[in-house]
């Protein structure tokens, strides 16, 4: 099965078998979408919470606000349907920690992980299991068709998240 | 003027960045670690060398993306500074080296990499606080420009972790970075790796490009 790292700012999205690998995600947050039923899975790698109002987008991918409706419209050109979506998402950590002086910088992570949320739930997505926040970094694998979605961290080693294939647990439209 | 004004798109700008360019980061570089060592030394009460083998610039986003050291356990240390150049700066030592400093400094090293208590953070924050300085401090001396350190972080994962921390980061100040590959050896000649990432804004890079005489657009 070929694997397809899902770098930061990419989208991937495939039909058939697959397997992702987002690697080290810190404040960033990988979202794993599988629609079991059209066979068509999709993966994407948000850095930011939202496009800079002053820049022009050069990567749709790059924030929650443009990149997660693209990867749905993407998966929808496939064939996918939300309603049969299946969602985990993984990431949003603060990987510094800053000392006493609480100068927590932007806390990108918790935004992003917020953003995240909002715009699945905009989207009436339900969103089956997310592993978010905390001190460490994630390397999330998510393998199609059996719909496996695991994480690895330092401290906790590889982890199954949950699994994106079952299909008992319909997501409500 | 109009067009002098332009911000350059960062892989425009990066164009910019010759080797002229670039050897100007490695001999500011090796002045800057250089004094680092020498702090350092003090601390440890033996003589450390910081060679620098080898600066590269390259567009953030992809230094997560790029490292080799994937999955190697590492100890990192941010320091934002501000003044007339701003940035990230950021020191990496990988673990085996990090309990190699923790011996010599506390005379114990945590058990394993989730298990760093208060003290052994401190103290690593010190050394971070220490390089960081000793090379800000010295870059201000040369380019007569004003930095100043911010109270570091700290921070242990895989590699790949620490630095998707600083692509995103520089990602969101428009910042480019400066990767420079250091390695720190004693005297007997036991080797310490270690990598400094300095991440300037553009417009601080250009200043500090500038105040060296060199004409960079920003």
């Amino acid at each position: 099965m070929e694997t397809f790292g899902v770098g930061m700012s990419e989208i991937v999205v495939r039909k058939g078998a697959a397997k992702y690998l987002c690697l080290g995600l810190g404040s960033c947050i990988g979202v794993a979408i599988y629609d079991p039923r059209a066979d068509v899975s999709g993966m994407i790698h948000v850095m930011l919470p939202a496009a800079f109002p002053d820049r022009p987008v050069d990567q749709i991918g790059k924030f929650a606000d443009t990149g997660i409706p693209a990867l749905l419209m993407a998966m929808e050109k496939m064939g996918a349907n939300k309603r049969n979506m299946k969602v985990a998402i993984a990431g949003g950590a603060q990987v510094f920690k800053f000392n006493n002086t609480g100068t927590n910088q932007l806390d990108i992570g918790r935004r992003n992980g917020e953003a995240v949320i909002e715009q699945l739930t905009k989207a009436g997505l339900k969103i089956l299991a997310k592993d978010i926040g905390g001190t460490h970094g994630r390397t999330v694998t998510f393998t199609v068709p059996d719909g496996q979605v695991e994480v690895k961290t330092l401290s906790q080693g590889v982890s199954e998240l949950c699994n994106l294939a079952d299909n008992r647990e319909r997501s409500a439209a | 003027m109009e067009s002098l004004n332009r911000v350059l798109g960062m892989s425009e700008f990066l164009d910019q960045l010759g080797e002229l360019e670039l050897s100007a980061v490695h001999e500011i570089a090796n002045i800057g670690l250089g004094n680092a060592a020498t702090s350092l030394s003090a601390l440890l009460g033996r003589t450390v060398h910081i060679e620098v083998p080898r600066v590269s610039a390259r567009m953030v986003g992809a230094l997560a993306q790029e490292t080799l050291d994937a999955g190697i356990v590492t100890v990192g240390v941010l320091m934002p500074f501000d003044g007339d150049a701003e940035g990230t700066m950021a020191f990496f030592f990988p673990w085996e080296a990090a309990t190699e400093l923790w011996e010599t400094l506390i005379g114990a090293k945590p058990d394993g990499p989730c298990d760093i208590d208060e003290m052994a953070a401190s103290v690593m924050i010190e050394v971070g606080n220490m390089v960081c300085s000793g090379f800000l401090n010295s870059v201000a001396e040369l380019t007569n420009l004003g930095l100043f350190a911010t109270p570091p972080a700290m921070g242990v994962d895989f590699m790949e972790s620490l630095l998707a921390t600083l692509d995103v980061e520089a990602e969101l100040n428009m910042r480019v970075a400066l990767t420079i590959n250091t390695r720190l050896h004693g005297e007997d000649g036991s080797a310490l790796e270690g990598m400094c990432l300095v991440i300037p804004s553009q417009e601080g890079l250009v200043r500090l490009l500038q105040s060296l005489g060199l004409e960079v657009a920003a």
